[in-house]
């Protein structure tokens, strides 16, 4: 009996203006979502270098792992294979202004043989 | 990837599955299947249609916001009305109301065939009307019962999931609530008469 009397009774709807009030309130908790999941993602990245940074000073002044050190080389005998160097070039100047000389000079011979 | 069936394709399921996927104007989608049954629901628990308003604004809202915790243990519509029952019960306790209480002896003392003789005489708007009055005496969660089952067409398990009560809390609920019915109606014919 109450089943029948039931289906009689009317489903009341919302109002029109509803269905746009509530998509525009889930928007905006779309947007905020958004933001704080940014927020939460900068946030453990920030985090995770923390962690990083402190096991990096935990482990250079705890464990006492040495810092690593980057080697100089020696420049003492730097003059002496810069003279050499210079000596070279000069060397190589000097036989390739005798080459230019030497095929001026001969460059008429070849001519008048044939 | 397996081509989703038509079934599939209209499914709860599947606009929450986009929704969830960032598409949020899906829910529009959601929200034009329960909007009507879950604001009906709310306005009969609470009978304030400004309060409804609201409170039915606030259902959906909670229900995007919480939508990942939906693991589909339940069907999305007991989902649903469970937070509807919750917002909508726990908003008329805030305003307290003075609901009709009833002797087991007056409980027990009318059956459902006398009532339904009774009401035979009665036109369909007037029968409405006078489950209407009725609907009124019961208090927020005795109303939300009896709406889930008999409008809502929930089973016992589905009504004892959104209430938080056990199976059988459920069923003797519902047993003197329809008593406590059968007596309203029946003192409004007697009046009537």
């Amino acid at each position: 009996m109450l089943k029948a009397m039931f289906n009689h009774v009317p489903q009341d709807g919302p109002s029109v203006s509803f269905r746009a009030s509530v998509m525009k309130q889930v928007f905006a908790e779309a947007v905020k979502a958004r933001k704080r999941s940014e927020r939460l993602a900068l946030f453990s990245v920030i985090a995770a270098s923390m962690v990083i940074l402190a096991l990096a000073i935990a482990s250079i002044v705890y464990i006492d792992i040495h810092a690593v050190k980057i080697l100089r080389p020696d420049l003492s005998s730097m003059p002496f294979y810069l003279y050499i160097g210079l000596l070279a070039l000069l060397l190589l100047f000097a036989d390739f202004k005798l080459r230019q000389n030497y095929k001026k000079r001969h460059s008429g011979d070849v001519v008048s043989k044939d | 990837m397996r081509p989703l069936s038509i079934m599939e394709l209209y499914s709860d399921t599947y606009y929450i599955k986009r929704i969830q996927a960032g598409d949020t104007a899906s829910f529009a989608c959601l929200l034009d299947r329960y909007s009507r049954p879950v604001y009906s629901l709310i306005l009969k628990i609470v009978r304030n249609k400004e309060d409804t308003e609201e409170l039915a604004q606030d259902v959906f809202v909670k229900v995007f916001k919480h939508l990942d915790k939906f693991k589909g243990d339940s069907s999305f519509s007991t989902w649903i009305f469970k937070i509807a029952y919750n917002t909508a019960i726990s908003e008329t306790r805030k305003k307290k109301y003075e609901y009709l209480a009833m002797e087991e002896d007056v409980l027990n003392n009318v059956s459902e065939e006398e009532v339904s003789e009774r009401l035979g005489y009665d036109s369909p708007d007037e029968q409405t009307e006078k489950l209407d009055v009725a609907l009124g005496q019961l208090s927020p969660d005795e109303r939300a019962i009896i709406l889930f089952f008999y409008m809502e067409e929930k089973s016992i398990e589905e009504i004892a999931l959104i209430t938080g009560l056990s199976v059988a809390n459920v069923k003797t609920r519902l047993h003197r609530i329809r008593k406590k019915m059968f007596v309203l109606l029946k003192e409004m014919e007697r009046v009537a008469l």
